[in-house]
């Protein structure tokens, strides 16, 4: 093959050339593209573009691509979100790692899509009653088990019972703790009552511990992985490996009319090392896996894989201890919040795949009835070294933050407090770093004054389970000791409040409550990351539950 | 001889007893409350209790000690916290797959080490002992996880001969399919060890061709050749063996960075899982496991060096 090295910097040098018009707005990216590769420097020409650029002409594609007819057969490999550890009871499950071997062999009444829309699953409608406190469920009819039983309302008594049940000890009845039982009206229908108005209870539906089970279910999930999902456990080594077998009378049909899933079979394999991970995607033995920021350029360097992100309502925090000094005064905690630079945040620890926070965890775009955009509060040192003043620390404060240690999470948490100390410093505000090995022993206890923890909370299914776990006073989860009776009392009515309208202005109310006077920082929300291979089609879900019902391979 | 032998046993009963009471104690002080791990963050307090007062650890230290001690000698080795599944029958799967490796980096090992080891030791300070010494010690030196990922790139990603990922998902063993997945994480295992007993190789030929009896043996008249392979030989390679046979549990137990690497389904994979997720027996199980492994070979080494060493089986 001739290689001219003139001809090939000629052609580099007008690409570069349209690149820079590109970026003066002269003409649009996609004429930029289009004239790069006819010059044959298509993949320089990309390579020119910012991975935000590189990532959303993909999206685009893939969207474009959807309107493609899906194939069916094949086999994947997978090591995204997974866990290999075997479990008794999905009502037990403690991660949500745990729960999406489980999702694919059980469904649940209602789903999140990846969109984050509610879809109905195996109840198709849901009715609130005139009182609110008894929820009307029609089930799904034509639906079997895996061990062929038929699915009907004795499934649901079964499951919504136990999940409440103390004796069962699943987590489910301290997030849904306003469920008082669920009885049976017919075949096919359900009422499930509660002990209070909550118009997010359909949302507790698809908390990860409510997989439907049949109703003749003997316990042990590892022997008896009964469920109505699209796929059948064929192999499982604890530790190792889970073999997933397509199921021919899955109840949801795919795009072709056809029952769902489209692959034949799916494999979980446990890969702990990073590197080791990065070799099998090299080598082809792995199809979907998790990727870093830390090794992006890697990741994003692998030919025939796709690099991907989703936005998730994850977030770094920092807690300020609302009963003890010096954040009992409110002017500190205003102080500390306006030495950071949010968008420093997004830039520097995520490389731009985050969006900016407002002291509060509800994530903009990521909540039912939260905006989809938010304008958090901007840094400002002249205002935080006054109220410093004010509060009586002129020469400003030394603090000592509190961690999980780099050793359990690979410095994730650390990578924050780092950022915090550095932007609080010119402010003033001199924290020492204590990482912490036993911080979850103590993460709930009386710390003393001038401590500040940083830790980190993954996305709820809804606001209200979110300030019910940890904001409201007195909650079982309340890290940060907040006490505020108005956010309380406007708590109350936005969960009993039926009227959507009227809630979004209640949650606004909330977020802004709690961002000005709450004892937290909340710098940013992450992406996520995957990587999988261009012939997939699969959509990364922002909650990290991963579904492979509807996914398939191109041939 | 026999007395030799036994009393190597007596000694290996007491190291043990004594290293299961360290193993023990040491599992008691770490900061892990099991009922907390079996349950998760998202469990009340009061079920941890209740789970806690049913699986025994109430119990008085010394009796939950012997108790212990009596299930891990007949075989019970509990169940994972994590996995939930039996402890012993998944550490066996894993020590028999660390033993296969362990043999397959010994097969590399012994011979280049001994052939490279006696020959520096042969032409001491000439060139080939030169080359041999400065090989062994960079060998030494490099990290087991350089060395892997060195061994990745040029002959999986480059050369695309072998596999990088050993990952036997969830089969057993089967050497005549699985055998290239051995390839790399053997190699890489052998890499450390081809130096260090290179080096003892090398000096003990060096003390062996300056004995008194090889004198002699070249004084009479013996060919060289003759010298080497019936005197020289069968002494210097005594120590070499009885250090080949120590490391061997190191190759058993011992290799976690390179079964992480290859994502090998090893035992010392298990005991790094075991210890990243605070599941006690596992830990207290692995470290019996490997420690027992060396305490093992250790008397294994100096009961085969007394019988090779024909001073001490006289004796």
């Amino acid at each position: 093959m001739k290689f001219d090295l003139r001809a090939l910097k000629a052609r580099k040098e007008q690409v570069r050339e349209s690149h820079f018009q590109y970026t003066q707005g002269k003409i649009s990216r996609r004429d930029f593209l289009r004239f790069s590769s006819m010059l044959g420097a298509g993949a320089f020409a990309t390579g020119l573009l910012s991975p935000l650029e590189r990532f959303q002409m993909r999206e685009a594609r893939r969207l474009l691509a959807q309107d493609v007819a899906p194939t069916r057969g094949g086999l994947i490999t997978s090591a995204l979100g997974i866990s290999t550890d075997r479990f008794d009871d999905p009502a037990k499950m403690n991660s949500v790692f745990v729960s999406n071997y489980v999702r694919q062999v059980c469904d649940y009444l209602v789903t999140l899509d990846p969109e984050l829309n509610l879809q109905p699953g195996l109840a198709e409608s849901w009715l609130p009653s005139e009182d609110g406190l008894t929820w009307t469920l029609s089930l799904r009819q034509g639906v079997k088990f895996n061990h062929g039983k038929d699915f009907n309302a004795d499934d649901v008594v079964f499951t919504i019972n136990r999940l409440i049940d103390p004796e069962t000890a699943s987590a489910f009845a301290g997030a849904a703790n306003f469920v008082t039982g669920a009885e049976k009206v017919d075949d096919f229908t359900v009422n499930i009552h509660t002990n209070r108005v909550a118009a997010d209870f359909i949302y507790s539906l698809f908390l990860y511990h409510a997989a439907i089970l049949p109703a003749d279910w003997p316990g042990d999930f590892f022997t008896n992985p009964w469920g109505t999902g699209p796929f059948t456990i064929e192999e499982f080594a604890p530790g190792e490996y889970i073999r997933f077998q397509r199921r021919e009378d899955y109840w949801k049909l795919g795009a072709d009319g056809q029952a769902l899933p489209y692959l034949d079979t799916i494999e979980f394999v446990s890969y702990p090392d990073e590197l080791a991970r990065i070799s099998a995607l090299q080598e082809g033995s792995l199809h979907l896996a998790p990727a870093g920021i830390t090794l992006i350029d890697q990741y994003q360097s692998l030919s025939g894989y796709d690099f991907k992100s989703v936005q998730t309502g994850n977030l770094h925090i920092a807690i300020m201890h609302f009963n003890e000094e010096p954040w009992t005064d409110p002017r500190m905690r205003e102080a500390l919040k306006l030495t950071l630079d949010r968008q420093a945040y997004v830039d520097t620890l995520y490389l731009g795949y985050a969006i900016q926070g407002d002291d509060h965890p509800i994530a903009p775009g990521m909540y039912p009835l939260a905006p989809a955009e938010q304008t958090p509060r901007q840094q400002d040192y002249e205002q935080a070294k006054a109220l410093l003043a004010e509060a009586g620390y002129p020469d400003g404060i030394d603090l000592t933050a509190i961690y999980i240690d780099p050793a359990s999470d690979g410095g994730f948490t650390e990578g924050f407090a780092l950022f915090l100390a550095a932007q609080a410093e010119p402010a003033g505000i001199r924290i020492t770093m204590q990482p912490t090995p036993d911080y979850w022993n103590v993460w709930l206890d009386d710390w003393g004054p001038n401590y500040i923890g940083i830790s980190n909370w993954a996305q709820k299914n809804t606001a209200s389970e979110m300030f019910n776990l940890a904001y409201r006073t007195g909650s079982v989860w309340n890290e940060s000791h907040w006490s505020n009776p108005e956010f309380d009392t406007l708590l109350e009515e936005f969960d009993r409040t039926l009227d959507q309208e009227a809630r979004v202005g209640q949650l606004a109310q909330l977020t802004e409550l709690l961002s000005n006077d709450g004892p937290v920082i909340v710098p940013g929300f992450r992406q996520d990351f995957a990587t999988m291979v261009s012939k997939l089609h699969y959509n990364l879900h922002p909650q990290a539950f991963v579904w492979l019902g509807d996914t398939w391979l191109e041939p | 001889m026999l007395r030799f032998i036994l009393r190597r046993i007596v000694t290996l009963i007491i190291t043990m007893l004594a290293l299961s009471m360290l193993i023990f104690g040491l599992s008691e002080v770490l900061p892990i409350e099991p009922a907390l791990v079996i349950l998760g963050r998202e469990s009340t307090p009061e079920a941890r209790a209740a789970l806690s007062e049913q699986m025994g650890f109430n119990r008085p230290l010394p009796e939950r000690y012997v108790n212990w001690l009596a299930r891990f000698i007949s075989g019970d080795w509990g169940e994972s916290y994590r996995l939930g599944v039996p402890i012993q029958p998944l550490v066996m799967r894993r020590l028999l797959n660390s033993v296969i490796l362990a043999g397959f980096a010994l097969l590399i090992i012994s011979p280049i080490s001994l052939f490279l080891g006696v020959l520096a030791g042969l032409y001491r300070a000439r060139w080939p002992d030169r080359a041999i010494s400065a090989g062994s010690l960079l060998t030494i030196s490099l990290p087991d996880f350089v060395v892997g990922l060195l061994l990745i790139i040029i002959f999986s990603w480059w050369l695309k001969l072998l596999p990088a990922d050993s990952s036997l998902r969830g089969a057993d063993l089967d050497l005549t399919q699985h055998w290239r997945k051995l390839v790399l994480p053997a190699v890489t295992a052998a890499f450390v060890l081809v130096g260090y007993i290179t080096r003892v190789t090398r000096v003990s030929m060096i003390e062996v061709m300056e004995s008194p009896y090889i004198r002699t043996a070249v004084l009479k008249g013996l060919p060289y050749r003759t010298v080497i392979i019936r005197h020289a030989l069968r002494n210097a390679l005594i120590a070499p063996i009885a250090i080949i046979t120590t490391q061997f549990a190191w190759l058993i137990g011992g290799l976690i960075v390179i079964e992480q690497l290859f994502n090998y389904p090893g035992l010392g994979s298990l005991f790094a899982d075991a210890a990243r997720s605070n599941d006690l027996p596992m830990i207290a199980t692995s470290s019996m496991i490997t420690v027992s492994l060396i305490v093992f070979s250790q008397v294994i080494a100096d009961v085969l060096y007394g019988l090779l060493n024909p001073r001490i089986r006289f004796s």
